[in-house]
C-alpha cells in the first residue's frame, strides 16, 4: 500500500549522529558540501572517501539503505561520466583512438572522480541529516537557525509551520488518493490506457475530488488551530528546548579538521600524485 | 444563587447571505432566541438532527462563530461584548476547549507529543511546564505508550484521544465535542466515550457533547434535544427519552427497548414504565409483567 | 444460488517488506442471489480488503472470486467490465462527486460503460429516482449539497450502472437518523426493483439486522460465523468476543429469558419483539380466560 512510504527517509537510531542537535547537523552538511567540492587533489580525494565511509560507519546505517539511495542518482552519475570520458581532451596521446572517438586518461579520470565526488555528497548529507533527522526536527532546526532573519521580516515562522503542516498531511493525502482512485475506479475510470492527453484527462475525476477535499481539510484544520489558541508565534514558547551539546561540539571539532585536512592536501600534498 | 458557569440569552445566530449590497442580508436563521444555562462541572448531551443548528451552537461558545444577536456569559463575563480585545477571546478559547469529527483534520504535529504540546505552546507555557502537562495529558487518554508516534500509524480512536490530550492540556475548565464520535467504529466510540466520561467524573471538567447517538446521551446527566434551531427537550435522559412521540418528530431514535416498551404501554399495557433506562432491569419489569398476567 | 462466491482467498499486504501484514486467511463466503447479504467484522477485520476483492481491485493471493458463476480473473484485461457487474460504494463515497452536476456525476458509470445517451439519461433518472434525488437537485453543482444529499448522489453514481451485485461499506456512517432511513430506503428500493444482490459491510448491528436477509462475520481475516441474520445473532457470545455484539433487541430478549419467560430466541429487530411480547401477553390472558 501507497501508506508504507517513509517520508523523508529518516532511520530512527540511536547513533552519534542521531543524537546530534539538528541546527549543527545542517551547519555540518553545508561545511561538508563545501569541503567535497574544494576537494581537488588524489590524496583529498581519498581524505574525503575516508572521511565520508567513517560518517557512514558511526551513522549505523546500513549500507544496503545507502546504496540504495544512491540508486536513482546512478544513471545521471553513469551519463555524465560517460560524456566527461569522451568529451575530456587530454595532453597526452590518447589511450584508445577510432576514427573522431578518442579517450585520454584525463578524461577517466576525471569520470571516477565525478562519480566518487557525487557519490559522498550524496551518502555524507544523507547520514548526517536525511537517514538521521526526523522531518520534524529537521524544519524545527531550520526555523530556529533562521529565527534571526524574523528581524528583517521574513516569515520563517509561518514557512516552519507551513513544512510541519505538510509533512503531518502528505500520508493522509496519499491515502486519500488511493481511495478516490479505487473509488473511480470502480465506476469503470481507466488510468492506465491511452495517450497522453487521455490519461491526464483521466486523472481530473481524481484531482478535483482531492482538491475539494484538502480544502475542507484545510478550512477544519484552521478553525481547529484557533481553537487551541494559535496565533503565528506571537508569544509562542515551545516545548523542546534544543541545546548544543558536547557532542554537537565534538563533530563541529572534527568536521573542521576533515575540511582543514582537505584544504591542506589540496595545497601540499596535490603534486604528490600528478593527475 | 450562584452564577451560572455558561449562560445564554436570547441567542439567534444567521449566516449572511454571500451577496453584497448596502444592507447585510441574513439567511434563514440557524438558532433562534437560545437562553441556556449550564452549570460548572456538568455533562450535556447536545442532540438533534443535521442541520439542527447543535454544531452552531457550539461554535458560538469559544468565539468561533459570533451570535447575531443575543449575549453569551461565561462566568458572569459577557464574552460577546464589544470590548472583548484578542486576548480576552484567547481566555475563552482556552478555558472552553473543542474536539472536532474529523480526527485527521485537527492534528498538526507529526509526532503525537509535540501535537498535545501545540495548544501550551501557544499559551506561553514555561517549556518544563508544557512538558508535565502533555505527561499528564496522554497520560489521561491512555495513549502515554504512543506519544513518539506519528498520528497516521494510529486508529481513529486513538487519534480522537489525541486531540482531546491536546485540549486538557491546555487546562480548559470545559469542553465541547462536536459529534467527536461521529466517525469512529464501535470500538474507538466506546474509548473515546469512556474518555469523555472519565474528563468529567474525575477531573469535574464541564462536558458537553455533541451527537445523533442516542446510547451516548445516556450517559450524560442532563440532555438537550434541539430542533430546527429551538431547543424542543431539555431534561435528564430519563425525562427526555420519556417523550418518544416528540423524539421521533424531530428526527431522532429512541434505544431499541424503550421503543419496545413505549410500543407496549401504547398498546394499553399500563404497567410499563417505559422512562426505565437500564436494560436489566426493563426485562425485570417485563418478565414480572408476564407472569403476573397469569394471576389476572 | 449464489451471486458471488469467494473461494479460499487469502491476501497478504506489502509482501516482503517489514510492513507486511495477513489480511485474510482463507475466506470462503458465500452471497445469495436477490438477498440483502450483510458483511460485519470490526476494524481491521479485514472487511475493507474483502470488499475489494469483489469487484477486482485487489487480485487474491490464492483462492478465486467466482461472480455470476465465473472466476473474474479469468481475463484479467477483461477486469474493468467486472466494475460494472459488482458495483462498489466506498466509505464515505460524497468525497468521490467531482463533476458540474449531479446529473453529470451519477452518468460517469454509464458512460464509462459505452452506453448511448438516451439510455445514459434513463438510468441517471431511475437511480435518483430510487434514492430519492429530487429532479431540480440533478441541475446543481454537487458541491452544494448538504452531507446526506451528496452521499445520495454518490450511491445514485454507482446504481446507474446498475450493477447484478451492489457492495456498500458502510453506507450510512456518520449520517443522522433520517440520513440513516433514506439512505438504507434507496437500497432496499433498488434491490426490489431490479431483484439484484446487495451486500452492506457495517458495524452497526441494528441496521444489519434492520435490513440483512443473510450475514458473514468476518474475525482476523477469516469468516468466523454465516447463515441467516437469525441464526448468527443466536452467537451472542462468539459476536461480543470478537468485538462486535447483537442488537440491543437481541440481548433484550436473552435477558427475558434468562428470566424465565419462555420467548423466542431469534428475535432482532423491534418488530419480532412487539410481536413476541404480544403473543406471550395474549397467550397469558388467554389461559386465565
Amino acid at each position: 500500500m501507497l501508506k508504507d512510504i517513509t517520508l523523508g527517509q529518516f532511520f530512527p537510531g540511536k547513533s552519534i549522529l542521531h543524537k546530534a542537535d539538528p541546527r549543527m547537523k545542517i551547519i555540518l552538511t553545508l561545511l561538508y558540501i563545501v569541503a567535497v567540492f574544494m576537494s581537488s587533489s588524489i590524496v583529498s580525494y581519498i581524505v574525503t572517501v575516508a572521511f565520508t565511509v567513517i560518517l557512514a560507519v558511526i551513522s549505523r546505517i546500513s549500507v544496503r539503505v545507502i546504496l540504495k539511495g544512491l540508486k536513482p542518482l546512478l544513471f545521471i552519475m553513469l551519463f555524465t561520466a560517460f560524456f566527461n570520458i569522451f568529451w575530456t581532451k587530454g595532453e597526452s596521446e590518447p589511450l584508445f583512438a577510432y576514427g573522431i572517438i578518442k579517450i585520454y586518461k584525463e578524461g577517466i579520470i576525471f569520470a571516477v572522480l565525478m562519480i566518487v565526488r557525487v557519490a559522498c555528497v550524496l551518502t555524507g548529507s544523507s547520514v548526517i541529516l536525511t537517514y538521521t533527522t526526523s522531518p520534524i526536527a529537521l524544519t524545527d532546526g531550520l526555523e530556529r537557525l533562521l529565527s534571526p532573519l524574523k528581524k528583517i521580516k521574513l516569515p520563517v515562522h509561518e514557512f516552519s509551520m507551513m513544512m510541519t503542516i505538510a509533512l503531518r498531511f502528505i500520508p493522509t493525502l496519499i491515502e486519500e488518493t488511493d481511495k478516490i482512485m479505487n473509488a473511480q475506479k470502480a465506476r469503470g475510470a481507466d488510468f492506465s490506457s491511452g495517450g497522453l492527453i487521455k490519461r491526464t484527462k483521466a486523472l481530473l475525476p481524481v484531482l478535483i475530488p482531492l482538491f475539494a477535499s484538502s480544502f475542507r481539510r484545510a478550512g477544519e484544520l484552521a478553525t481547529a488551530m484557533e481553537c487551541r489558541c494559535y496565533r503565528g508565534d506571537k508569544g509562542r514558547t515551545r516545548m523542546t528546548q534544543l541545546k548544543y551539546k558536547p557532542v554537537d561540539l565534538l563533530l563541529l571539532l572534527i568536521m573542521v579538521a576533515y575540511g582543514a585536512g582537505v584544504v591542506l592536501s589540496n595545497i601540499y600534498l596535490g603534486n604528490l600524485i600528478v593527475l | 444563587m450562584e452564577k451560572p458557569f455558561i449562560k445564554l440569552e436570547d441567542v439567534s445566530f444567521s449566516y449572511e447571505s454571500g451577496e453584497e449590497g448596502p444592507v447585510k442580508m441574513l439567511l434563514p436563521p440557524i438558532l433562534k432566541r437560545i437562553n441556556l444555562e449550564i452549570a460548572r462541572g456538568s455533562f450535556v448531551a447536545i442532540l438533534g438532527h443535521n442541520g439542527s443548528g447543535k454544531s452552531t451552537l457550539a461554535k458560538l461558545l469559544n468565539l468561533i462563530l459570533f451570535p447575531t444577536e443575543g449575549k453569551i456569559y461565561l462566568d458572569g463575563k459577557d464574552i460577546t461584548d464589544e470590548n472583548m480585545t484578542e486576548d480576552d477571546v484567547y481566555v475563552v478559547r482556552r478555558k472552553i476547549g473543542m474536539v472536532f469529527q474529523n480526527p485527521d483534520n485537527q492534528l498538526v504535529a507529526t509526532v503525537v507529543e509535540e501535537d498535545v504540546a501545540f495548544g501550551p505552546e501557544n499559551l506561553g507555557v514555561e517549556p518544563a511546564e508544557i512538558r508535565r502537562r502533555v505527561d499528564r495529558a496522554l497520560e489521561t487518554v491512555g495513549m502515554s505508550e504512543f506519544k513518539k508516534h506519528s498520528p497516521h500509524q494510529l486508529s481513529g480512536g486513538q487519534k480522537q484521544r489525541v486531540a482531546i490530550a491536546g485540549i486538557i492540556a491546555m487546562l480548559p475548565e470545559c469542553i465541547v465535542f462536536d459529534e467527536s464520535t461521529a466517525m469512529l467504529d464501535p470500538k474507538g466510540r466506546k474509548e473515546v466515550m469512556d474518555t469523555i466520561v472519565r474528563l468529567n467524573r474525575e477531573k469535574g471538567i464541564t462536558v458537553l457533547h455533541i451527537t445523533h447517538n442516542m446510547e451516548e446521551a445516556f450517559r450524560a446527566d442532563r440532555v438537550i434535544v434541539i430542533s430546527d434551531g429551538e431547543i424542543s427537550l431539555d431534561g435528564t435522559p430519563r425525562e427526555v427519552f420519556s417523550n418518544v412521540g416528540k423524539l421521533r418528530t424531530v428526527g431522532l431514535d429512541v434505544p431499541q427497548v424503550t421503543e419496545l416498551l413505549y410500543e407496549l404501554k401504547s398498546m394499553g399495557y399500563d404497567e410499563v414504565d417505559y422512562t426505565e433506562t437500564d436494560e436489566e432491569k426493563c426485562a425485570e419489569m417485563l418478565a414480572e409483567i408476564i407472569k403476573s398476567q397469569k394471576g389476572r | 444460488m449464489n451471486a458471488l462466491e469467494l473461494k479460499d482467498i487469502t491476501y497478504t499486504y506489502s509482501k516482503k517488506t517489514p510492513f507486511e501484514s495477513k489480511a485474510l486467511d482463507g475466506v470462503n463466503a458465500f452471497f445469495e442471489q436477490g438477498k440483502v447479504n450483510g458483511l460485519i467484522g470490526h476494524t481491521g477485520s479485514g472487511k475493507s480488503t474483502l470488499v475489494q476483492m469483489m469487484n477486482g481491485l485487489l487480485k487474491p493471493d490464492i483462492g478465486q472470486v467466482v461472480l455470476l458463476g465465473k472466476d473474474i480473473w479469468e481475463e484479467p484485461k477483461k477486469i474493468r467490465q467486472i466494475r460494472f457487474q459488482c458495483g462498489l460504494v466506498f466509505q464515505y463515497p460524497e468525497y468521490q462527486l467531482f463533476e458540474e452536476t449531479c446529473e453529470k456525476d451519477i452518468a460517469f458509470g454509464p458512460k464509462n460503460m459505452g452506453l448511448s445517451e438516451d439510455e445514459i439519461r434513463e438510468r441517471v433518472r431511475s437511480a435518483a429516482e430510487f434514492v430519492g434525488l429530487d429532479s431540480t437537485l440533478l441541475k446543481k453543482s454537487p458541491f452544494e449539497l448538504s452531507g446526506g444529499q451528496k452521499r445520495r448522489v454518490a450511491l445514485a453514481g454507482v446504481m446507474a450502472m446498475e450493477p447484478s451485485v451492489l457492495v456498500l461499506d458502510e453506507p450510512a456512517a456518520g449520517l443522522d437518523p433520517i440520513g440513516r432511513t433514506e439512505i438504507f430506503g434507496g437500497i432496499r428500493g433498488y434491490q426490489r426493483a431490479k431483484g439484484n444482490t446487495v451486500i452492506i459491510v457495517s458495524h452497526s448491528m441494528e441496521d444489519v439486522a434492520e435490513y440483512c436477509d443473510n450475514l458473514t462475520v468476518l474475525k482476523n481475516g477469516r469468516v468466523l460465523l454465516s447463515g441467516s441474520t437469525g441464526e448468527v445473532f443466536r452467537h451472542e457470545k462468539e459476536l461480543v468476543s470478537s468485538g462486535l455484539g447483537v442488537p440491543q433487541i437481541t440481548r433484550f430478549m436473552r435477558l427475558l429469558r434468562e428470566r424465565g419467560v419462555e420467548c423466542a430466541d431469534n428475535i432482532y429487530t423491534v418488530e419480532e419483539a412487539l410481536r413476541e411480547v404480544k403473543r406471550l401477553l395474549e397467550e397469558r390472558r388467554g389461559e386465565n380466560a
